[in-house]
């Protein structure tokens, strides 16, 4: 049998032969349609026919029931496998990340001395909203309990999570003389300006002001002067920056004020006389 | 029988397969077992290691499905050809553990290799088995894909075409080529029988 090469050829005929075939036509009459390929058709549609009515083999039931048993073991043997190890996988890495969160923020709050973020205060009647949060706390609440350092470093203590603020120690502009505590150095200043005397006095200033960053975990208490403005800076750290309070011990008088304080013009000097 | 899988079922399919998906694994057996088996069958000629293989054929497909990347452009043909191949590896992997081959692989090639009788003893063993099983064995691969295809799960030529990433052409050569080597080999054996 010779194969052409011709697209539309034999090859197509038996195809359209087979569709017959499938579509119910007999032999005869599928032959009668190509009388001039009868030879080569005859013996090729004969196997064909042969194979569309052969027995084909199929799965026995027991064969498919455990083909499909044992796929789904496997697939049960993967979810366990997976199950085992996915949670262990995800809590190790949750552990580590919580460790190391952990850690992190514990290291910054040592290093920079901030109070708990945990502690934030709540808000105290008074409060302004600006740009910084300006708690003012009434000093009633002030307690005399000292604890001074041997650093003299001026130590603020939240002592509740309700913005009660406890200043244990306050500036003088005397010398320095710590009292009570006989650890503390003699030498210890807190500003290389003005010799400051950590005194564990219960002392109670009018008011203190705490102000707290947008975040509210950096808190610097501000004594206010007479004219409300800030008088002491004390960050975290050592340097204090001092303005006296007003206190009556004050030995320092302003000068009176000028009519330039005052705001008017000054005073016109009287041309000489000649 | 008819693979009533459509291309955009197939991708669905595959994908909840591929997460393990128990009905989706489920459905692909359903589909793709007889196939299997068939073809494993007409090679082996022993139906006990044709299922034996078969399971094997489906808890292989679990494991390499993770991996396999679905062809969106014709996913019923590409995951057939595949899971055929993976039942080919079987096959091979069968007969290096068994040291025996039965198969006789009639090359794709147009022109037939020889006229000469299929020999003799080849056509005792048929005798013993299903004349028609054990032709339809001694084909390749393709050539055996497609008679399964066409007789046995009696797809149309453009479903063939489809599940086996060819032409409609393609195709119609390759059941010619295959009808012509099955009457070959069935006259061989009726002369070996007379």
């Amino acid at each position: 049998m010779q194969f052409s090469r011709r697209p539309n050829s034999f090859e197509n005929v038996l195809a359209a032969c087979l569709d017959d075939l499938d579509a119910g036509a007999s032999l005869e009459e599928i032959l009668a349609k190509y009388p001039q390929h009868v030879a080569d058709l005859a013996p090729l549609l004969a196997v064909a026919a042969q194979m569309r009515t052969a027995p084909w083999p199929a799965l026995s039931v027991h064969g498919r029931v455990q083909g499909r048993e044992r796929m789904h073991a496997a697939l049960a043997q993967y979810h366990s496998g997976f199950s085992r190890w996915r949670p262990s996988w995800v809590q190790a890495a949750m552990a580590l990340v919580l460790v190391v969160g952990i850690s992190g923020a514990s290291v910054i709050l040592t290093k920079q001395d901030w109070p708990s973020p945990f502690a934030t205060p709540a808000p105290v009647a008074g409060a302004t909203a600006t740009s910084q949060k300006t708690v003012v706390v009434p000093t009633d609440t002030a307690t005399a309990t000292p604890t001074v350092e041997p650093s003299a470093t001026p130590t603020l203590q939240i002592a509740t999570a309700t913005s009660t603020l406890t200043v244990t120690a306050s500036l003088d502009s005397k010398p320095a003389t710590v009292l009570p505590s006989p650890s503390l150095q003699p030498s210890a200043t807190a500003s290389p300006l003005a010799t400051a005397t950590l005194r564990p006095t219960p002392t109670v200033l009018p008011t203190a002001t705490l102000v707290m960053n947008a975040s509210g975990v950096s808190q610097t208490p501000r004594p206010t002067d007479e004219a409300g403005k800030p008088g002491l800076k004390a960050t975290p750290g050592e340097t204090v920056v001092r303005t006296p309070p007003p206190q009556p011990t004050q030995r320092f008088t302003p000068p009176p004020p000028t009519a330039a304080a005052a705001g008017s013009q000054p005073p016109s000097v009287p041309p000489p006389r000649r | 029988m008819q693979d009533v899988c459509t291309d955009a079922e197939m991708i669905a399919l595959l994908r909840e397969a591929q997460r393990s998906d128990p009905v989706a694994c489920d459905r692909l057996y359903t589909l793709y077992s007889d196939k299997i088996f068939r073809y494993l069958y007409v090679r082996l000629g022993q139906r006990e290691v044709a299922e034996d293989l078969t399971a094997d054929v489906f808890v292989r497909m679990l494991r390499e499905l993770p991996r396999y990347r679905a062809d969106t452009t014709r996913p019923v043909a590409a995951f057939s050809a595949w899971l055929y191949r993976v039942a080919s590896n079987l096959l091979t992997d069968h007969y290096r553990r068994q040291r025996h081959r039965r198969h006789l692989d009639i090359s794709e090639q147009t022109t037939l290799p020889s006229s000469e009788p299929v020999p003799f003893h080849q056509a005792a063993a048929a005798e013993e088995r299903n004349v028609l099983l054990d032709a339809v064995g001694q084909l390749g691969d393709e050539q055996q894909r497609v008679v399964l295809y066409r007789f046995a799960d009696q797809l149309s030529v453009r479903d063939v075409a489809s599940a086996m990433g060819k032409t409609e052409g393609a195709i119609k050569a390759l059941q010619h080529r295959a009808l012509d080597n099955l009457r070959r080999i069935l006259a061989a054996t009726d002369r070996a029988a007379s």
